[in-house]
């Protein structure tokens, strides 16, 4: 088991003051078989009156009821989580004709479509040739494969962070962050119709890690023998212990970390911190 | 030829060769169920009518039902929804059939809408194709896995049917998210009874005035379970929708309140009321307001109409939303051409009303049929509202028809055709010519389902295109509407 403590900080600014703003935030480490939520606070300032609910995917959020008039607020969050260690090669794979059996079945797209449909978050360009899933290829090497086009496709560059970005819009300059690389990986596989959903959560750094100091984003694959199956396409990464799962979704659009209703006259924006750390608790005794 | 042709009212009237005409036979015979009112009615001089007519506009006016429209009058003037005197009447023995027809299809849309957010049977068995039914905006992924109260998506429904040439009633289509017209069925109703006050006394006419009650049963018999005394709202957008004036009439007639979002607020998952005694827990929510504008956590974030946290209220039980999210997946267009099969799939039973005849280009054996018919049909893209690139063979030169079958031969699964279907004609006073003139008509009904509450109100909304020869009912484009009297002798 590893432990982690992890920080979560954000600073909402109000130019002028609402008359009503209520925010959700999807922040929480999700509790799991090799993922285990062993402490867990939020305070915010100034106080406001919150309460646990589910999201689309029945995830966790939080949602603030932010008293009129301010002009800044602060939500803490504060989580330690336990991770079993995962090997993404340890599993018994199917033959790749049942694999391919599988993925293939009617039943089995039916069951899994929203997760095989492009949203307009990943739909791929046309007239561009991306990797395609060759008959003799196991299902597991041609993610992998994937995961590495999408690396070697983009250029982290964090100047380019928006919300709004589209794989289209990625393409043009061949730089992006951590969504856009999930994104383009989802519309691959989803063109190969192997369903894969997007996932946000921590990132503990490790030499070389790019998106620990944000909330990141990776994606998951319905690999048949494994079932879902974490890769990383901004570091060329398998899931493993150092990635701190919180939601999954379709796209960005089910997974944002902040949504809110804010009426107010003015602008705002919002500001915010992570950080992962290994807890030096580690190694307790069983 | 009737005697009733010598009355100055209807004495240029004139039936249609090849169209159907609800009041006269092709022999220009009045038909027995209306020979007894047109009867009444001839009796009275031009001068006579008009004065009746001025009497009931009056009654709606000051009652203030009515309407503005959007595009024509950008100021939103408020007009009155133009009313003709002469009711439409059917009589019961064929009106029973239409009711049946429409609680099974009521039955079939609940069972077909459960199934597609649980167990996807329909789509496992291959009766609609899967992408017809993800490539619908209105499917709601909230919906996954949900079971609303007494198992209702479509507590309110409202269906528009036709009569064809050949005397046959056919479905045009369903409104399953916001259908609206009901309250001028009972204005109608109203101005009738005070117009004509003594001919309800002759005529046995089915009420439609128990609507609002019924409706009130409906929103308390679905709601969340563990409460004993419903607190039911209904959510408007505002005074600046076309259809407010419904909104306060129905929310009037339940005795319940007439909220806007800014009313409600969620807290821990629970929709409270703001009143002047302080927060009120509500229970059932008929809402008025489409799916994309209800809640800005999950759908439109900067929708100011809806209620922010309302689904999660919703999926976790403590409020019921009327009708539910997502039933507009059922009544897309596409989707209608699978209505027939709907029915048998889940109910066993052959449907009791027929839709319009549709080809699906996307079969071999339909499309083969539409290359050769295509100057007796039309052709519709199935992903399109609004008549946008629809082809009408009729009229068609042979250039055209050609260009038309390349276009679907380039997609067939795009189109889809259907013949050119006729509206019946219903005697209709025009003020300008002072006298009866045939007018094409349709009819909406409604049809409220709960826990254990089936019905459908007797008659429903006649509405007549005003304007000679135009097919155009809607209420916006010139439109009137009738009385309807489902009548028994």
């Amino acid at each position: 088991m590893t432990e982690y403590v992890i920080d979560y900080h954000a600073i909402n600014h109000y130019e002028q003051p609402f008359y009503e703003a209520f925010l959700e935030f999807l922040i929480f480490p999700q509790p799991s078989s090799d993922q285990q939520v062993i402490h867990l606070t939020h305070e915010s300032e100034p106080w406001c009156s919150t309460y646990f609910s589910s999201n689309v995917n029945g995830f966790r959020v939080l949602r603030c009821r932010l008293p009129a008039q301010s002009e800044t607020f602060e939500l803490r969050m504060k989580a330690r989580v336990a991770k079993s260690p995962i090997n993404p090669f340890e599993y018994q794979p199917l033959e790749i004709a049942g694999e391919r059996a599988m993925l293939r079945s009617h039943e089995f797209q039916v069951e899994h479509f929203a997760f095989l449909q492009q949203t307009h978050f990943t739909l791929l360009p046309e007239g561009r040739t991306f990797p395609s899933w060759k008959p003799d290829e196991p299902v597991f090497d041609f993610c992998q494969r994937v995961n590495a086009f999408v690396f070697n496709c983009l250029d982290y560059d964090a100047r380019h962070a928006s919300v709004h970005n589209t794989v289209l819009d990625v393409l043009n300059d061949h730089k992006g962050v951590c969504q856009d690389f999930a994104h383009l990986m989802l519309g691959i596989l989803r063109l190969n119709m192997i369903p894969c959903r997007y996932v946000t959560g921590y990132l503990h750094p490790g030499p070389g890690h790019k998106g620990s100091a944000a909330i990141h984003a990776w994606t998951e694959v319905y690999v048949p023998g494994n079932g879902w199956t974490g890769f990383d396409p901004t570091n060329n990464l398998m899931e493993d212990v150092h990635y701190i799962k919180i939601a999954h979704g379709v796209d960005l659009d089910e997974c944002q970390t902040l949504r809110g209703v804010v009426r107010s006259a003015g602008r705002n924006s919002t500001e915010y911190e992570v950080h992962v750390r290994e807890s030096e608790m580690q190694n307790l005794p069983q | 030829m009737d005697p009733i042709f010598d009355s100055a009212l209807f004495q240029n009237y004139a039936t249609r060769p090849g169209q159907f005409d609800e009041v006269f036979a092709r022999n220009n015979h009045i038909k027995p169920v209306y020979s007894d009112l047109i009867g009444s009615f001839s009796a009275l001089s031009p001068a006579e009518y008009r004065q009746l007519n001025e009497y009931a506009k009056r009654s709606f006016l000051s009652q203030g039902i009515t309407f503005a429209t959007y595009n024509q009058n950008p100021r939103g003037i408020e007009r009155i929804f133009p009313f003709d005197l002469l009711p439409r009447i059917i009589h019961k023995q064929e009106w029973e059939v239409i009711e049946r027809g429409m609680i099974q299809r009521a039955q079939a849309m609940d069972l077909f809408l459960h199934d597609l957010y649980n167990d996807k049977k329909v789509l496992k068995d291959k009766i609609i194709p899967l992408e017809l039914i993800h490539s619908s905006h209105h499917l709601c992924r909230f919906m996954e896995g949900f079971t609303p109260p007494g198992n209702t998506y479509c507590h309110i429904s409202g269906t528009d049917l036709i009569r064809h040439a050949d005397g046959e009633y056919y479905i045009l289509e369903d409104n399953l998210r916001c259908p609206s017209g009901v309250s001028y069925v009972l204005a109608n109703r109203d101005a009738m009874k005070k117009t004509f006050s003594q001919l309800f006394k002759q005529f046995n006419v089915a009420s439609v005035m128990d609507y609002p009650s019924v409706l009130l049963e409906v929103l308390q018999s679905v709601c969340p379970a563990g409460v004993d005394d419903p607190v039911c709202v209904l959510l408007t957008p505002g005074v600046y929708n076309s259809a407010y004036y419904e909104h306060s009439f129905l929310a009037q007639s339940m005795g319940v309140e007439l909220v806007e979002g800014r009313d409600l607020y969620v807290d821990n998952d629970f929709v409270y009321m703001n009143t002047v005694y302080g927060p009120e827990k509500v229970d059932v929510v008929y809402r008025r307001i489409d799916d994309d504008f209800m809640d800005p956590l999950v759908f439109l974030a900067d929708s100011v109409l809806g209620v922010p946290g309302i689904m999660s209220a919703y999926r976790k039980g403590n409020v019921t939303l009327v009708n539910a999210p997502g039933t507009g997946v059922a009544d897309d267009k596409a989707v209608y051409t699978y209505i027939p099969e709907i029915i048998r799939y889940y109910l066993d039973q052959e449907p009791l009303l027929k839709n319009v005849p549709t080809y699906r280009c996307r079969e071999p054996e339909h499309l083969q049929y539409v290359l050769e018919h295509l100057s007796e049909l039309v052709v519709k893209p199935v992903d399109q509202s609004g008549g946008y690139g629809i082809f009408i063979g009729q009229n068609a030169s042979r250039e055209e028809i050609e260009k038309e079958k390349e276009r679907i031969l380039g997609s067939p699964r795009e189109y889809i055709a259907q013949p050119i279907m006729a509206l019946s004609l219903h005697a209709t006073f025009i003020e300008q010519k002072n006298q009866f003139e045939p007018r094409h008509i349709d009819l909406r009904t409604f049809t409220l389902k709960g826990r254990d509450v089936q019905y459908v109100l007797s008659g429903g909304l006649s509405r007549v295109a005003l304007k000679e020869g135009s097919l155009i009912v809607n209420s916006s484009q010139g439109g009137g509407s009738k009385d309807t009297w489902i009548i028994n002798d």
